[in-house]
């Protein structure tokens, strides 16, 4: 088509003296080109419109199930805390200690002494312990002021 | 020409009318359905193609005083079957080979359950375990669903059960701190809202709302398994070794009332509980704080604290024993038949005389014996967070049919019921400097939000500092003062009272059977630990000081060493 090769848009001057020309003239419209171009930007701006909502619940039902997905993993990852949580529960039992111990080859005690060791005791295991406060750790308690600031130089 | 009427016809008036007046209900039809009634027809709407799922909240974990766990929670699956979908025979078939590899139960067995008439949902397992569970919901099998839900699980076995109490099938607590703290372990279930289709299944990519459910909250007791596992230890020896048909021990902190450990026997195991066999079920019974018995001679420390604090007696203020005291019309004797002359305070507790604490009640008199009593404890709950708690039995000068020789044969323990709990907490009001202390078991609430610690609570002082401090030293003389007494523990000053009753029957006293019993606290000048041994009907000997006392440094002894309270060397090689 000879008219799509031509610019689709005209100087407006050029437009409202192409008007006037044609009243004078009694019979002239406005030319096919411009007729067109309007016609093409109202489809093109309706099939916009068309997608928008398209897009959008397609966006949403893809985050939908974006989420739902995260969720389920969450599910499952705080069930196998739990799980984890009975595991060692199990494994810190004291029966099951005292049958570990006893299969070393450990008795229990006789006699008591009392031995100084400069070293502090490992820290307790809290689990779980989603909401009670873990109690301050003894070394870092105990840790003097000259041995915090060596412990921030890179030595080898 | 006809000429039409200017005015309206009847008719057509009629007619307007009519239609006015139709148009009007509907419009007032309209208005009920939309306006008035208008949340009911949207719930109505929303339920019809809207459904909900109850989430269930994670059960709080009950843990000891140092964070190790007691009863917890484990996420698992009820796996259920479609009967409808099961029809199918091939259908089934091939289902339940699958399952029986996964659930270890053979096809056969799954078959024939889920395919008989029945209900269409049929509940193959309950409580399977999350990575079973997970595996049955990875084989996709038509017709089978499963349900989330939960297990407890005790990991340290039967240990603290009278304690711990359990859980019902709809994993509500039923006994113990399981029901006592209900509210606090169950958290709040969430709902999941859902588009459905006409079957009520989901639809994919519908609408979907969650609202989470709130996890309950953990309870940490004062209960340290350690200790508690001493405890019951050493119960169930001196149960089998004296053939006794229960007891309790209990170990508590004097100072805040802490309970370190209460072990109870009988007590039910969990793997045994059966719901519908009430003799177990009677076993679930806590019986340190729901039974109450009649303490005997450890009263007597009660009695002389009494007649102390009131600066009627010292401890080397004098009577005259001559084994037998008349009370109106009854003769009350010690219990060894003995006669003893002249005898101080400290003797008299020594040597445990009932005659000592007739004549010390008659000093103090009703009305101040029993206002010490009560000021002790007895007769009423503790406060110990059990909603079972006994209150225990005081009877006293205000109640009708009392009469004088029940406040003789109460100043010595007999005639009063108390739980052990109460009795322990008396002692420990002696041992403490005087002040009763509020006896608990749970040392905090932790939960989302919110973080509850329970701060020692001091009832009131029952006697004053001197005096406690008088009767530390005088319960100090009737252990370590006497020679042999089996609560001794080497290093260490013990305090402490042994108690001997005949078992109450209706009526009167099984004069066969007893309740041997020993109430201590050690080290005797600052006590850290207060415990009470009492062992029900031993066969073997009937006296607390043989049955009972002997079981207090076996569970003092490993105590003190685990809370690095050190045997005091001097005192070892003095006593050597």
């Amino acid at each position: 088509m000879a008219g799509l090769d031509r610019p689709l848009t005209l100087p407006l001057r050029r437009k409202a003296s192409r008007g006037r020309d044609a009243l004078q003239e009694g019979t002239q419209t406005p030319s096919r080109p411009i007729r067109l171009t309007w016609l093409i930007g109202a489809v093109f701006f309706t099939a916009m419109a068309g997608l928008v909502p398209v897009v959008q619940t397609s966006h949403a039902t893809a985050t939908g199930y974006t989420v739902r997905q995260l969720e389920r993993e969450r599910q499952e990852w705080q069930a196998r805390i739990y799980q984890r949580e009975s595991d060692i529960a199990g494994l810190t039992a004291l029966d099951r200690i005292d049958r570990e111990a006893r299969r070393l080859g450990l008795e229990p005690a006789q006699a008591t002494l009392y031995l100084e060791v400069p070293i502090p005791a490992p820290e307790q295991a809290h689990i779980p312990s989603r909401f009670v406060p873990r109690p301050p750790n003894r070394a870092e308690v105990t840790e003097p002021g000259w041995q915090r600031l060596l412990n921030r130089l890179s030595l080898p | 020409m006809l000429k039409r009427s200017p005015h309206l016809s009847w008719r057509l008036l009629t007619l307007m009318a009519g239609f006015f007046i139709v148009t009007l209900l509907l419009i007032g039809r309209l208005a009920y359905l939309q306006v008035i009634n208008h949340a009911y027809y949207v719930e109505q709407a929303r339920d019809e193609h809207l459904a909900s799922q109850s989430i269930p909240a994670h059960r709080g974990a009950i843990l000891d005083r140092n964070g190790y766990p007691l009863a917890i929670s484990i996420d698992a699956y009820d796996v259920l079957i479609d009967r409808s979908v099961w029809r199918t025979w091939s259908r089934a078939q091939q289902g339940a080979e699958a399952l029986s590899q996964v659930l270890g139960m053979p096809a056969e067995a799954i078959l024939q359950s889920a395919t008989a008439p029945g209900e269409t949902f049929y509940l193959l397992r309950s409580r399977l375990d999350y990575q079973r569970g997970r595996q049955v919901i990875e084989l996709g099998l038509p017709g089978v669903s499963v349900r989330n839900t939960s297990r407890r699980y005790y990991p340290e076995g039967d240990l603290a059960a009278n304690i711990l109490g359990f859980v019902g099938q709809d994993h509500q607590g039923l006994a113990g701190i399981e029901a006592d703290f209900e509210d606090e372990l169950a958290g709040k279930p969430g709902t999941v809202y859902f588009e459905r289709d006409t079957r009520g299944n989901p639809i994919p990519f519908g609408r979907r709302h969650v609202v989470p459910p709130t996890p309950g909250r953990d309870i940490v007791l004062t209960i340290d398994r350690y200790i508690q596992r001493i405890a019951e230890q050493q119960l169930d020896e001196a149960i089998r070794q004296h053939r006794a048909s229960g007891g309790s021990i209990l170990v508590m902190d004097p100072k805040t009332g802490a309970i370190l450990a209460m072990a109870s026997r009988p007590s039910f195991r969990y793997a045994e509980l059966d719901f519908n066999d009430p003799e177990k079920l009677r076993l679930t019974r806590n019986i340190a704080v729901t039974d109450y018995y009649e303490p005997g001679s450890v009263v007597k420390v009660l009695t002389t604290a009494a007649a102390i604090d009131l600066r009627l007696v010292n401890p080397n203020t004098t009577y005259i024993d001559n084994g037998t005291v008349k009370v109106y019309d009854a003769t009350i004797t010690n219990w060894d038949f003995s006669i003893n002359g002249p005898t101080t305070v400290t003797q008299y507790l020594q040597k445990s005389l009932n005659t000592g604490s007739v004549w010390l009640a008659g000093l103090i008199g009703a009305d101040r014996f029993y206002d010490y009593m009560k000021r002790f404890g007895f007769g009423q709950r503790t406060g110990i967070e059990f909603s079972a708690e006994s209150p225990g039995l005081l009877r006293t000068q205000k109640d009708p049919g009392w009469t004088p020789v029940d406040l003789a044969t109460n100043s010595y323990g007999q005639g009063i019921g108390a739980t052990p709990v109460q009795v322990l907490a008396a002692l420990s009001a002696v041992a403490n400097g005087g002040i009763l202390m509020r006896p608990y078991i749970v040392q905090e609430i932790a939960g989302p939000g919110k973080h509850t610690v329970t701060q020692p609570q001091p009832v009131r002082r029952v006697i004053a500092e001197d005096s406690a401090r008088i009767m530390r030293q005088l319960m100090n003389e009737v252990v370590d003062g006497v020679k042999s007494h089996l609560a001794q523990m080497p290093g260490y000053r013990v305090g402490g009272k042994t108690g001997t009753t005949l078992v109450s029957i209706p009526g009167g006293y099984d004069l066969e059977s007893t309740i041997a019993s020993f109430v201590g606290f050690v080290p005797a000048d600052d006590p850290v630990l207060g415990i009470l041994i009492k062992i029900d009907q031993p066969k073997d000997d009937p006296l607390g000081g043989r049955v009972a006392a002997p079981v207090f440094p076996k569970v003092a002894g490993p105590v003190l060493t685990y809370l690095d309270i050190r045997p005091d060397t001097a005192l070892h090689a003095q006593q050597r």
